[in-house]
């Protein structure tokens, strides 16, 4: 019984983990993304405070 | 005035984002976007550019995952009542891992950029703070060497975009004495406003590195021409930047007007490569630039046999 629960638990992890990775696979931000988004936290704060 | 120094930079190294120039220390966790090959904070050299610490990071709790899934496994195969349940649960379990390894594999190019972002959104107060840690850093060194202060700040300007750090780095350019085989920059230090220093700047650039005026250089000089003209050397400004301009028929052709005012100053070759460009392209709107060519020419040139 515990063997089936155990089991029923690895195949819920793996599903719910794929999921989640194939979600985030949706909304990766490219590498400009990446650098623009940097970029303006940077500078919309050091702005206020420079 | 000041005497200028001969200085030879330290190579700029030019990345295609910037994020590859932030780099992390692995032990105190500081940020910095300097070359230094030591950790100012800690001293150790545990410095890794941001992708790889966060490459590391995401392959870690992948690994986690798989150990929790293989330890559900192990119990799974070590409550089996029979023989053959164990085997078929051990069957099972390396599937699945195998499945969730498989799926990892494939996403891991995915999850890097996206906990990017999230660490970039989440340290953002102390990427800051280093930042500003780093330009004291600069500024500290600048009474002993002007060079280093200049370097730091040039790599601190690929993150930090305002037009203080870019006057800070044409004050220090002025202090040295610009070659044709320096590694010098206009468009990136170019503000909003009128300033001296930057006008001169780029009128020296003119002069031994022409290829750097391009477009946005042109219409700076020539939003703040009146001011400008103020400056002692300031028609000297203005005819190198023309000078500078005839390099292409473009700018010849954007900018016919401001040619003309300062075509009787621009240098010899400057000038036979405007006539030569207006005499191989009559079809172009050229203003009254060809007219004022033509004059020079006769007035100056007419028994030259360049022409």
């Amino acid at each position: 019984m515990i063997t089936y629960v155990c089991l029923g638990i690895l195949i819920l992890f793996v599903a719910v983990k794929s999921a989640v990775y194939m979600k985030h696979r949706k909304h990766t931000p490219s590498s400009d993304e990446l650098d623009l988004k940097l970029l303006s936290l940077i500078n919309q704060k050091s702005d206020r405070h420079d | 005035m000041t005497k200028k120094r001969a200085v030879t930079f330290k190579p700029y190294i030019k990345t295609r984002y910037a994020y590859e120039k932030l780099r992390v220390c692995r032990h105190c966790q500081q940020f910095t976007v300097l070359w230094e090959a030591e950790c100012s904070q800690c001293g150790k050299s545990t410095l890794v550019p941001i992708r790889e610490r966060v490459t590391a990071k995401v392959k870690r709790t992948m690994l986690n995952e798989r150990l929790i899934a293989l330890f559900i496994g192990l119990v799974a195969i070590y409550f089996g009542q029979t023989f053959l349940q164990m085997i078929l649960s051990a069957a099972a379990a390396i599937l699945l891992i195998a499945l969730l390894w498989f799926v990892q594999r494939r996403m891991l190019p995915f999850e890097v950029p996206s906990e990017m972002e999230t660490l970039f959104e989440q340290e953002q107060p102390r990427i800051i703070e280093d930042i500003k840690r780093n330009r004291k850093l600069a500024v500290a060194a600048l009474k002993d060497d002007e060079l280093l202060t200049y370097e730091m700040l040039r790599e601190i300007s690929t993150f930090v975009q305002n037009d203080k750090i870019r006057l800070q780095q044409v004050v220090l350019l002025q202090s040295f004495v610009l070659r044709k085989d320096m590694d010098l920059r206009v468009e990136p230090l170019l503000i909003d406003s009128f300033d001296t220093d930057l006008a001169a700047y780029i009128g020296e650039v003119a002069k031994v590195q022409r290829e750097l005026i391009k477009n946005s250089s042109i219409r700076y000089i020539l939003a703040y021409e009146a001011h400008i003209l103020e400056m002692e050397n300031g028609v000297e400004i203005l005819s190198s930047v023309a000078g500078a301009a005839i390099r292409l028929k473009k700018y010849v052709e954007a900018y016919p007007e401001f040619i003309r005012r300062y075509a009787r100053n621009i240098p010899k070759d400057r000038f036979l490569r405007l006539y030569r460009m207006i005499q191989q392209h009559p079809e172009s709107y050229w203003g009254n630039l060809a007219e004022e060519v033509a004059v020079i020419r006769r007035e100056r040139y007419e028994w030259d046999s360049d022409f």
